[in-house]
């Protein structure tokens, strides 16, 4: 497996800063090339934050973290028109939205009405107050991570708008060595250096477009999304945003692995991510074995 | 030499370890107690190393041990007979090879063994039960040499393929089982040595005693007309005329009486077919005036003057025939002289010589004489057991004066000795008396059925029979010998108690009448199956019977074979698939075929990972190349297949001179 030269560098750099979590890191690259949204489910301090402002180090992007709370309104995050006596207009204040990362700190903390505002601005790319778009950056990406749906005063997301990410993932607790070496060696956030810049991220967010998927794979996919539908063993079966999900999300990897076709492997590989928190959805129940790794061991990627 | 891998190692050994034990299980009662102990010995080692390493013995140490199992085999071969010697032999090598078993070579040799001891298990029982039981057994020899073989492969997996292989067989064994030639053996089995259990051809009273006590099967009886009575079931086996004072035994004269001449039978009349197991005398069992209807076994069967049925050779073959039985009918015979069914020895037994000579018989019939001289046992306190006192020495007055006690023969020898001395021709008859009913139409007779009882001579009515033992025990007759002993003496009998009270539960008896009925069948129809019903096939199919139409019929068959081997297992899904196979699906067949299946969800380079590790390099070459082309051209819009299939065939080569590759031990278990 190797990797694009420069994409295995952003992986380094953030490795630093977040130790032995490559397969995530390089997930949520994917998710950023993929130009999808990221939701991070995990426990407090285990690195969703640190990952987010990483990210944001790496490609350069302006960064602003909003921290949801459950008094937290819309207009606290997208920005308000005030009245300004000197030009006797009003004008228009941008709120900590109008930035390239934006990290949606504890998602499931606020209430309904403002995640759902966040979620709209996510979706259209666009912000509209008092009858007037402002147009968010060209460049937009949210992070918003969530504590787990089973702590208590959390509101937890619908079907419907967890399907606007792109990826959910999970950190979890990092392995013995890591933390180790994390205790030994401890970075500053300062010390991660940017390696790819904004434009350069668009081109590349173009280029993982062009990536070409064969019939094989589009067939593989098709399958995989199928038997969501017609089996019985699936909460919620994929809807066809999370098939493109899957296509682009499985074009990205392939891009990171310096190859211009994708693989069954890359659909495997990025599918977890994808499809497990739409195949789930609200459930509290954690099952044992994932709903995907179920869907992957029932489908057979040679039979296209 | 190949090596085992560990996981395929630990499935094997508990397999083979079972099916030993599975297979020494039924054999036990002809093995010595070592040879036993040794063969589960040799199960629990080979179970316990299947899981712990443990140190291999040396091979000193085997050769001495075996050369001293020899020996003790040696030691007993007298007692135990060429077979049985024999087979202990074998159990003895294949458990000492069990204990050292670590190749795959030494699998194949002990499923061989294991073979020759299942077909040495059908010499002593050839049952429906054990045919089951042995089919399991077979069964579980091929899973192991399948193991062994395909290797990488699951145990349910491959018990699944195995039965699979062996259904199919089974259409095979069955045409070739139909018209296979019946041909005699090319060799001897060396006959068992414990006799099999019978009737003798010499009574000394207490004899019948003895046999009294097995509960072996002697024939069983299928009546296509209505039953006897119990009462009227005297199965006539063996005519005795020549008394010494102690024994009856069959003079030659009346071991060569003529072969019944034309006789004109009339009246009613029982039919049924005699299914007669294996036993070491050639006179077979019939009800009386017996007709042979037709003869189904493998040797000619006659019937002389006395109205005994017979075979010429004494083979341990089941004799089965039908007969007809004209019950009405008295036993007459052409003959006039009788002079020899008056011989007596000259001395001894002096009492009861002297009881007769002090009767007086003038004037009476013959069925007078009989009913006063049978007085004595009414008038005494006679009594029937199975245990009579020992009487050596002028056993016919020590029997009706001292003891009056005894077994049946006690009672008929010494009712055809008193006849004798009172002038009456008179004969001793053993048989058997009674039998169970079980099905229908089924009696079953069984060794302790056995019995004696005298004939006389009427100038008018033939041969009468007279059954002393009957006014002594008349339960004998009625409810045959179980009913008719004391609580302690049942017990003598080898038969457990509890199956008898089993038995006497509704449920069980109609579960066991069907068993009987199947195994009735089995044995006429599979056991019995030979040239004859070879023929009658053939007579079936083509109309007539003869050489020419047998081969016909043999190459039909063969051809059946040869056609369901080429419709099942030709690859016809290759050549007439309407789908084109690509190059990947042939390459993944080929390694299936070597034991390395995909699993369903596995991409292939995955797949490729997995099993690489287990083959050499030039193979593993050929295969990522191929694996590179794959990608290249399913994956990147390439539409040119040529280099996957130049790349295929590189990896088909590769495959075939590497043979064993998929044997390559990764990690051998002993070095």
């Amino acid at each position: 497996m190797k990797m694009r030269a420069d994409i295995s560098n952003c992986v380094e750099q953030i490795s630093h800063l977040v130790k032995g979590k490559k397969t995530e890191i390089e997930l949520s690259l994917i998710c950023l090339l993929a130009g999808g949204h990221l939701l991070l489910e995990d426990l407090p301090g285990m690195g969703k934050t640190t990952l987010s402002q990483a990210l944001s180090k790496v490609f350069d992007l302006e960064y602003a973290r909003i921290q949801f709370t459950s008094d937290l309104l819309p207009a606290d995050m997208l920005g308000v028109n005030i009245y300004d006596s000197n030009q006797n207009s009003f004008s228009f204040h941008a709120g900590p939205i109008f930035n390239q990362l934006v990290l949606a700190d504890e998602i499931n903390r606020a209430s309904p009405k403002t995640q759902s505002a966040l979620l709209e601005a996510m979706a259209e790319k666009q912000v509209s107050i008092d009858g007037k778009t402002h147009e968010l950056p060209e460049c937009f990406f949210v992070i918003a991570s969530q504590n787990p749906l089973d702590q208590s005063g959390t509101h937890p997301l619908p079907e419907s708008q967890l399907d606007r990410f792109l990826m959910q993932l999970s950190l979890g607790f990092p392995d013995k060595a890591s933390e180790k070496a994390m205790l030994l060696n401890q970075q500053e956030l300062t010390s991660v250096r940017s390696v790819i810049d904004v434009a350069e991220l668009q081109l590349l967010q173009q280029q993982v477009k062009n990536i070409l998927v064969s019939d094989n794979v589009i067939n593989y996919l098709l399958s995989l999304v199928e038997l969501t539908r017609s089996s019985n063993e699936f909460p919620n079966a994929l809807s066809p945003r999370a098939t493109k999900a899957i296509y682009r999300a499985a074009q990205a990897a392939a891009f990171v692995q310096g190859r211009n076709y994708v693989t069954p492997e890359d659909v495997q590989f990025v599918l977890p991510a994808v499809a497990e928190h739409r195949i789930k959805g609200q459930l509290l129940n954690k099952t044992s074995s994932s709903y995907s790794e179920q869907l992957l061991s029932q489908v057979d990627p040679l039979a296209a | 030499m190949m090596k085992l891998e560990k996981v395929q190692f630990t499935t094997v050994c508990y397999m083979s370890a079972l099916t030993f034990a599975f297979i020494l299980f039924p054999l036990m009662t002809h093995l010595m107690l070592w040879v036993i102990i040794l063969g589960f010995c040799s199960v629990a080692v080979c179970i316990v190393r299947a899981s712990v390493a443990m140190p291999e013995l040396r091979n000193i140490t085997i050769n001495l041990f075996s050369t001293f199992c020899l020996v003790i085999l040696l030691l007993f071969y007298q007692d135990y007979g060429l077979l049985s010697s024999m087979i202990n032999l074998l159990v003895v090598a294949c458990s000492l090879k069990f204990i050292m078993m670590r190749t795959a070579a030494d699998f194949h040799l002990v499923s061989i063994v294991f073979m020759f001891l299942i077909a040495a298990g059908f010499i002593y029982n050839q049952s429906i039960f054990f045919a089951i039981y042995y089919g399991c057994a077979f069964f579980f020899v091929f899973v192991v040499t399948f193991l062994i073989n395909k290797g990488h492969m699951t145990f349910s997996k491959s018990t699944l393929q195995t039965g699979k292989l062996l259904l199919q067989a089974v259409p095979i064994a069955l045409l070739i089982f139909l018209v296979a030639p019946r041909l005699p053996p090319f060799w001897q089995v060396p006959k068992e040595e414990s006799t099999q259990t019978g009737l003798s051809e010499a009574l000394t009273p207490g004899d019948i005693a003895n046999l009294a006590r097995s509960a072996d099967l002697a024939f069983r009886a299928e009546f296509f007309s209505d039953k006897p009575k119990p009462i009227e079931r005297y199965w006539r086996a063996i005519v005795m005329d020549n008394f010494d004072g102690l024994t009856w035994s069959i003079s030659e004269r009346e071991k060569n009486t003529a072969l019944l001449t034309e006789k004109n039978y009339s009246g009613a009349r029982w039919e049924y077919l005699v299914n007669a197991e294996p036993s070491d005398s050639q006179w077979l069992y019939s009800l009386d005036v017996p007709q042979i209807a037709e003869n189904r076994g493998e040797w000619p069967i006659f019937l002389n003057d006395n109205y005994q049925v017979f075979s010429t050779t004494v083979s341990d073959t089941r004799n089965i025939y039908l007969l007809n039985s004209y019950y009405e009918m008295p036993v007459s015979s052409e003959r006039v002289d009788y002079s020899r069914y008056l011989q007596v020895p000259q001395s001894g037994n002096i009492l009861t010589r002297q009881y007769i000579e002090a009767m007086n018989f003038e004037g009476l019939s013959t069925q007078q004489i009989i009913s006063k001289i049978a007085e004595i046992f009414t008038k005494n306190p006679f009594k029937y057991t199975l245990k009579p006192p020992l009487m050596p020495v002028d056993p016919v007055d020590e029997f009706l004066f001292i003891h009056q006690r005894g077994f049946c023969s006690h009672y008929a020898s010494a009712m055809a000795y008193m006849l004798r001395l009172a002038g009456v021709p008179s004969r001793l008859v053993t048989g058997y008396q009674g039998g169970e009913d079980q099905a229908k139409s089924i009696i079953t007779v069984r060794q302790y059925d056995a019995h004696a009882w005298v004939e006389a001579k009427d100038r008018e009515l033939g041969w009468i029979r007279f059954d002393p033992t009957a006014l002594v025990a008349p339960n004998r007759m009625l409810a045959g010998l179980f009913d008719s002993l004391n609580e302690s003496e049942k017990e003598l009998i080898d038969e457990s108690k509890l199956m008898r009270q089993l038995m006497e539960l509704g449920l069980i008896k109609s579960m066991e009448d069907g068993f009987v009925m199947l195994n009735h069948n089995w044995s006429q129809m599979v056991l019995g199956y030979d040239q004859n019903s070879q023929l009658e096939i053939v007579q079936k199919l083509f109309g007539q019977a003869n050489i020419k139409n047998l081969v016909t019929f043999l190459l039909v068959a063969f051809v059946g074979i040869a056609f369901y081997l080429v419709t099942s297992f030709l690859p016809w899904r290759k050549w007439f698939s309407t789908k084109p196979v690509s190059p990947e699906m042939i390459l993944l067949e080929l390694l299936q075929k070597k034991g390395f299946t995909r699993h369903k969800h596995e991409t292939f380079s995955q797949f490729l990972n997995r099993i690489t590790p287990q083959f050499d390099s030039s193979l593993v070459a050929s295969l990522n190349e191929f694996e590179q082309q794959f990608y290249a051209t399913r994956y990147s819009g390439n539409q040119d297949e040529k280099p996957l299939k130049e790349a295929l065939n590189k990896c088909i080569k590769a495959l075939s001179s590497k043979h064993s590759s998929s044997h390559k031990p990764t990690n051998p278990i002993v070095e």
